[in-house]
């Protein structure tokens, strides 16, 4: 019995660090669509979907929202990142200098929705709070 | 006193003698010129002697720009430009400058400062720097005579043309017609006459623009190859060239009197169609009657000479011949004793 216990402790374990269940549903998002945008407004130059670059990995960004808005209505966690990626706000580098996030080129709120929605439902991601 | 002739030789051989000998001791002297500051524009900034250390450099730039960057940079490591086995290979910052400002971005704004040499777009460099960067390697062999070429005085730079950062250049592609395509977007001339019934192959890619121009200068008319439009003709039109026993003047002068290079609707290349073509020059009554084979029952064209006493005699024999070369097939030139008229 307790080997069963345990046994099923580990998979829960080893499934919340390896596959974060998302704490909202991401509604389906248009894949071509997002990514000619994240193309144009240059966001590839600093992200990727799965590798860090200077910017962190689509797919950690997903992990690290699901974290932060886990029991939170998907609006939210879209709101914030909506604000991030039009506001132009500061973002720090791992030298520690600061720059202004680029702004994504467009002025489309249902083209920049599906932009947030396809990087929050990047899987495989990980997130570890500081 | 007076000298007589040997010893005036011998006089003078002594002098330049001593000459030599002056300048010998002097050039033995003098210290060795100091080498010239290396700057950008005449140093290009290749990898020292190390055929990796230029990837050592270009990390700074594929960092950002890697394989998800539009237009794409990485396949420029497919290219010459990317032999890691050549010392020679050039860094990103070789043509791109080192463009400290736009890597790290000191202003913290959301829009990078350009880098130092911008090839493309609004914000394009100067021609001059452009051309500079690339001739601080390119400068020997075809691109000799680049300076002061057409294309340079008119602006144009090796970028206008060239890609650097595909597999395949446009225009070193001469099994395809992508050079001429490259050509065309300024010479719109000629793509439509190389439509023309009469033309050279170049819609069959069996030659390129570049098999009669060097667009990067050279010594003779338009850009051509070799020093003169009958020069260039001959590298494939051989037989053309002679010696011939009878030689046609205009032929010799240039083949361009009588033919058009891109393309006609009087084969094969020709100006205009003959029998007024030759008329240009050869406005007189033709000299021996012709039988022009026209002999239609109640027709008009019989033995003629413009001086034939026919009613209806027309007034050329020229005409009455269609076509000069049907007798005067040689009129390149002839070899033949009896070739004078370029008959044989």
């Amino acid at each position: 019995m307790n080997i069963a216990k345990s046994f099923i402790s580990a998979v829960l374990i080893f499934s919340a660090y390896v596959c974060p269940v998302a704490a909202f549903d991401v509604p389906a998002s248009d894949e071509e669509a997002a990514k000619t945008l994240a193309q144009d407004s240059k966001c590839f130059k600093c992200h990727a979907v799965e590798k860090k670059k200077d910017g962190a990995a689509y797919r950690d960004i997903a992990a690290k929202y699901a974290e932060k808005y886990k029991g939170k209505p998907y609006a939210e966690a879209e709101a914030r990142g909506i604000e991030h990626i039009t506001s132009g706000e500061m973002v720090k580098f791992d030298d520690d200098h600061e720059e202004k996030h680029k702004k994504v080129k467009s002025d489309d709120q249902e083209e920049i929705k599906n932009l947030i929605a396809w990087i929050l439902s990047r899987p495989g991601g990980t997130y570890k709070p500081e | 006193m007076k000298l007589l002739p040997l010893q005036r030789y011998l006089l003078l051989a002594l002098l330049l003698l001593c000459t030599g000998l002056a300048n010998a001791l002097e050039n033995a002297d003098a210290k060795p010129l100091p080498a010239k500051p290396a700057t950008t524009q005449d140093k290009p900034d290749l990898a020292q002697g190390k055929p990796d250390q230029s990837l050592e450099r270009d990390k700074v730039c594929t960092r950002c720009h890697d394989e998800t960057d539009k237009p794409k940079v990485l396949p420029i490591y497919q290219t010459p430009h990317g032999v890691r086995a050549d010392a020679r290979t050039p860094s990103c910052q070789s043509c791109h400058g080192d463009s400290d400002a736009h890597v790290k971005n000191p202003g913290g704004g959301s829009t990078r400062p350009k880098t130092e040499i911008i090839f493309h777009g609004p914000d394009k460099s100067s021609a001059e720097k452009l051309n500079g960067t690339c001739m601080s390697c390119h400068q020997a062999g075809l691109r000799v005579h680049w300076n002061s070429s057409q294309h340079e005085t008119n602006g144009v730079v090796c970028s206008s043309c060239h890609t650097s950062h595909t597999p395949r250049d446009k225009v070193l592609d001469k099994t395809t017609t992508s050079q001429s395509e490259v050509c065309y977007t300024c010479h719109k001339t000629q793509r439509a006459e190389a439509r023309l019934f009469s033309k050279h192959p170049m819609i069959f890619a069996k030659m390129a623009c570049s098999s009669c121009h060097n667009p990067h200068g050279s010594n003779g008319p338009k850009m051509l190859v070799k020093n003169s439009v009958n020069e260039t003709c001959y590298t494939c039109h051989a037989e053309k060239r002679g010696p011939f026993l009878w030689e046609h003047q205009p032929v010799i002068e240039d083949c361009s009197n009588c033919h058009t290079p891109h393309g006609s609707n009087n084969p094969p290349l020709l100006k205009a169609r003959t029998p007024w073509l030759c008329q240009e020059c050869h406005s007189g009554d033709h000299s021996a009657q012709i039988n022009s084979g026209a002999n239609l029952q109640n027709g008009d064209v019989t033995t003629i000479n413009g001086l034939a006493p026919l009613a209806n005699a027309p007034g050329r024999p020229q005409f009455a011949g269609r076509n000069c070369m049907n007798c005067h097939v040689m009129v390149h030139g002839s070899n033949h004793p009896a070739g004078s008229i370029f008959t044989r």
